[in-house]
């Protein structure tokens, strides 16, 4: 069997596993170009590389098998990393040597690249995921993608290793309402208050040390940390009160965004952001909480936060809420969400394997 | 191994800033569509023929040089497509290395060839022969000429050749122009003959340097010939007639077009360009072309260059035709004047109904790319005025515009202003073959050219207009940030 690598992302990705983009330049990967290179110490890369493995038959047909967007980014450590999404199976078969093939493919780049570390995401799926389901700009719906056991172990076989699990969490919005309104009855010690993405963007430097936040690849990576702006994305902020009913500290916040996947179906659009203005007056029912942060262990501060971000939801007419990003050391939060109901509809294996 | 024919497509060298490589930077990649054609004809016919594209090999292999190639296919005709003005320097240095160092008979093909023949062998030493106009039968017979014999008597007998003989130069009387009969019998879409194809399918008209390429483009045959005389371009209907012969434009059949796709979806090709609008009277050839590939199921992106706005159906077909990734509509507004723009172009389309078409692609979810020019005849600074106007309106009413471009109008071989420049109130001071040579060798070697641009009009200077089109990107570009590709979010440590 002859195998061959290209970097290209195939029109049959989209059909097998859709997807959405919302990264950086959204006009251009519509076209099929992604702008962008890295500079780490003095050294210029291109930073994606869209992998897809093919076979060539014996009468030199191409079937495309498995496609992977890499990419360079630098973690907070300074250090360069190639990153893989979830190995996406256009046709399966062989799994070992194509994925064997994949893996000897990204340890060229890496070498390349000079990075010091391979991560891939893989993902376990339990019911339904709202976007974004990746820890990049690119989300793939998780309905449709094959995941496999198997394919976890080959790739532990090459040296892979669990670096974190990122969970995803849901519960319905009206459970949530009926759930705070019978146990938060009492003045809450927090003001919480919608902010837009740029009012929030002129706060977010106050949050960067909170201890408990999303999780997220890079802090220091401009390509990561990109947020696109989108117009219906909400950010509940709480405030200590003050005596004085002057607008306290910032202490915490909720950002989230409506499931794009719903658009991007309803409409067949890879790059729903280009045309907001088709879900101006959409009905969404999936919300995510994508990014949060809290600066302290206050149970109050957790509920008032996901009781305005659910009442945000519930006023668009959402019916359902994910909390996104959670990492499996992140006991407190999750032992909210347990108080709460929540269950576990998702869980990104953070995979890392060091290069040679 | 000895070869009939190879086929060189040169490539423009630009010595701005050296890239981190050290490479100069390659430019204008695209190989014209007719030249597999002619490789594939010649196979066909018996001849051993290879097709070099020196921008990909120098891309590639730092050790490419013409004369190990030489040595390679020892060629008895080299074949250097000089189509677009841009390569004018490349093909004689090209031609020159040829001549030094082999000893095969070099012929030029083309549009800016055809036009410029005469200077060309009159200039050139290197350069046997250009074909004028259609090339698929002159070629054969040259090649087959040059099989038998190794010199020029007979060459009066093939259609379309200007040669020299001693020092006089011939032009054979014998014309040849491609009828739809002879377009359907040519092979567009095998790329056997294409050394490195896989590496040509990397490079792509849509991809400036730094970007990933995500996608595979291919450019299908649609036909040839155009029904309209924009006073900027030198392909438009009085062009072709001159440098043809082609008095209106022909139309490959529907199914031969289908065949190059499926082929192409075969390569595993993503997206086409379909650069071929030629009569906004003829789109039922568009729509009937979609309805084919809906009905074989041909998944392909497809960016379709509009020579002219059209209706909602054509719009709602094209959605329901091509996969939404890879595909958009672009289109050359010219210019926010109607005025200069009905001046200008051979289309003619009021402010409003530029507007509706808009509206009609934004409902339709299409995403459009869209060009403006400075320097248009008949163009004052007010004018210029009106096109930034209308580019910043369109620019917050229409989300799904990826793009916009304003580049200064070029002065193309062949167009009306360059063959008629008072009329249009033009200055030329490119008049010539060598004005054009000229200007890309300074320009590959990092020399300043005399004129960027090639002529003035009666209303503005050169850097006039060089300062509109900067004028436009300084309003726009807030606006564009995020949409284009040429800016992005800084990435760098």
């Amino acid at each position: 069997m002859t195998y061959k690598a290209d970097t290209r992302l195939p029109l049959e990705v989209l059909e097998k596993s859709p997807f959405v983009y919302t990264g950086p330049n959204l006009g251009s990967f519509l076209i099929g170009a992604i702008q962008g290179a890295i500079n780490h110490h003095g050294r210029l890369l291109p930073r994606v590389y869209p992998l897809t493995v093919s076979e060539v038959t014996s009468n030199n047909k191409i079937i495309d098998k498995i496609f992977s967007l890499c990419f360079f980014y630098v973690n907070d450590k300074d250090e360069l990393v190639l990153f893989l999404t979830h190995p996406c199976w256009l046709n399966r078969s062989d799994s070992a040597p194509l994925i064997n093939f994949l893996l000897t493919k990204a340890d060229e780049l890496a070498q390349y690249g000079g990075c010091k570390f391979i991560e891939m995401e893989f993902h376990e799926v339990a019911s339904y995921v709202a976007f974004p389901t990746s820890l990049t700009h690119f989300s793939y719906d998780l309905r449709k993608i094959s995941v496999e056991k198997n394919d976890l172990s080959l790739l532990q076989s090459h040296g892979f290793q669990e670096e974190s699990k990122i969970h995803c969490y849901e519960q319905s919005v009206n459970e949530i309402e009926k759930r705070a309104q019978e146990e938060y009855k009492t003045s809450s010690p927090f003001q919480i208050k919608s902010l837009t993405p740029s009012e929030f963007n002129m706060l977010n430097a106050k949050t960067e040390n909170y201890p408990a936040k999303a999780y997220t690849l890079s802090h220091r990576d401009p390509y990561l940390t990109f947020f696109n702006p989108l117009s219906k994305d909400i950010v509940s902020a709480a405030y200590k009160r003050t005596r004085w009913f002057r607008k306290g500290e910032l202490v915490g916040y909720f950002r989230w965004t409506p499931n794009l996947f719903e658009p991007s179906q309803a409409y067949n659009l890879p790059v729903p952001l280009l045309f907001k203005y088709v879900f101006e007056n959409y009905s969404f029912t999936h919300g995510k909480i994508i990014d949060w942060g809290l600066s302290g262990d206050d149970t109050n501060l957790y509920k008032s936060l996901l009781l305005h971000a659910s009442h945000s939801m519930k006023e668009r007419g959402l019916k359902m809420l994910q909390i996104g990003n959670v990492t499996d050391s992140q006991s407190r939060m999750k032992a909210f969400l347990m108080q709460y109901d929540f269950r576990k509809v998702h869980t990104i294996k953070l995979l890392q394997k060091r290069v040679n | 191994m000895k070869i009939d024919c190879l086929f060189i497509h040169p490539t423009t060298h630009l010595k701005k800033p050296p890239q981190p490589t050290g490479v100069d930077q390659l430019a204008y990649l695209v190989l014209p569509v007719g030249t597999t054609a002619l490789a594939n004809l010649l196979d066909k016919e018996g001849y051993g023929a290879r097709i070099i594209h020196t921008g990909v090999e120098e891309s590639y292999d730092r050790n490419f040089s013409i004369e190990n190639l030489l040595k390679k296919y020892d060629p008895s005709v080299v074949g250097i497509d000089l189509h677009w003005y841009v390569h004018s320097y490349d093909v004689i240095r090209i031609a020159e290395i040829v001549k030094q160092s082999s000893n095969a008979f070099v012929v030029f093909g083309g549009f800016t060839a055809s036009f410029f023949a005469e200077e060309i062998l009159t200039r050139f030493d290197s350069v046997d022969a250009v074909i004028r106009g259609d090339a698929e039968i002159p070629l054969l017979e040259l090649v087959k000429h040059r099989s038998k014999h190794n010199s020029s008597e007979g060459f009066e007998k093939i259609p379309n050749l200007m040669y020299r003989q001693g020092k006089a130069l011939k032009q054979s009387r014998r014309r040849y122009i491609a009828d739809e009969s002879n377009l359907n019998q040519l092979n567009f879409s095998s790329f056997n003959l294409l050394e490195n194809f896989d590496k040509y399918m990397q490079l792509s008209l849509s991809v400036e340097l730094g970007q990933s390429n995500l996608n595979r483009l291919a450019y299908p045959c649609l036909g040839r010939g155009c029904s309209m005389n924009c006073v900027y371009c030198g392909g438009g209907q009085d062009a072709q007639q001159l440098l043809t012969g082609l008095e209106t434009p022909i139309f490959l059949s529907k199914e031969k077009v289908i065949e190059q796709l499926v082929r192409f979806a075969e390569m595993k090709i993503s997206s086409i360009y379909m650069g071929f609008d030629p009569d906004p009277e003829k789109r039922d050839y568009h729509k009937e072309l979609f309805a084919m590939i809906r009905k074989e199921k041909i998944d392909l992106g497809c960016q379709f260059e509009s020579w002219d706005i059209s209706g909602k159906d054509f719009l709602k077909d094209f959605r329901r035709t091509f996969n939404p990734l890879y595909s958009s509509i672009i289109h050359s507004i010219q210019s926010g004047s109607e005025e200069i723009r009905n001046l200008n172009t051979g289309y003619s389309y009021s402010n409003e109904e530029l507007f509706r078409w808009l509206s009609n692609a934004k409902e339709e979810l299409i995403p459009v790319e869209l060009a403006f020019a400075s320097g248009l005849s008949g163009e004052t600074e007010k004018h210029f005025d009106d096109t930034i106007n209308m580019a910043k309106k369109i620019v917050e009413q229409y989300p799904m515009v990826l793009d916009m471009y304003c580049i200064p109008t070029s002065l193309e071989p062949c167009s009306p202003q360059f063959l008629n420049p008072q009329k249009y109130g033009l200055t030329l001071k490119f008049t010539e073959f060598l004005d054009y040579y000229d200007f890309f060798k300074r320009i590959s070697e990092g020399s300043p050219p005399s004129s960027i641009l090639g002529y003035e009009t009666n209303l503005l200077s050169e850097p006039q207009i060089l300062e509109l089109s900067k004028r436009f990107y300084d309003a726009l570009r807030r606006q564009l940030t995020g949409r284009s590709r040429y800016q992005g979010t800084p990435q760098t440590h």
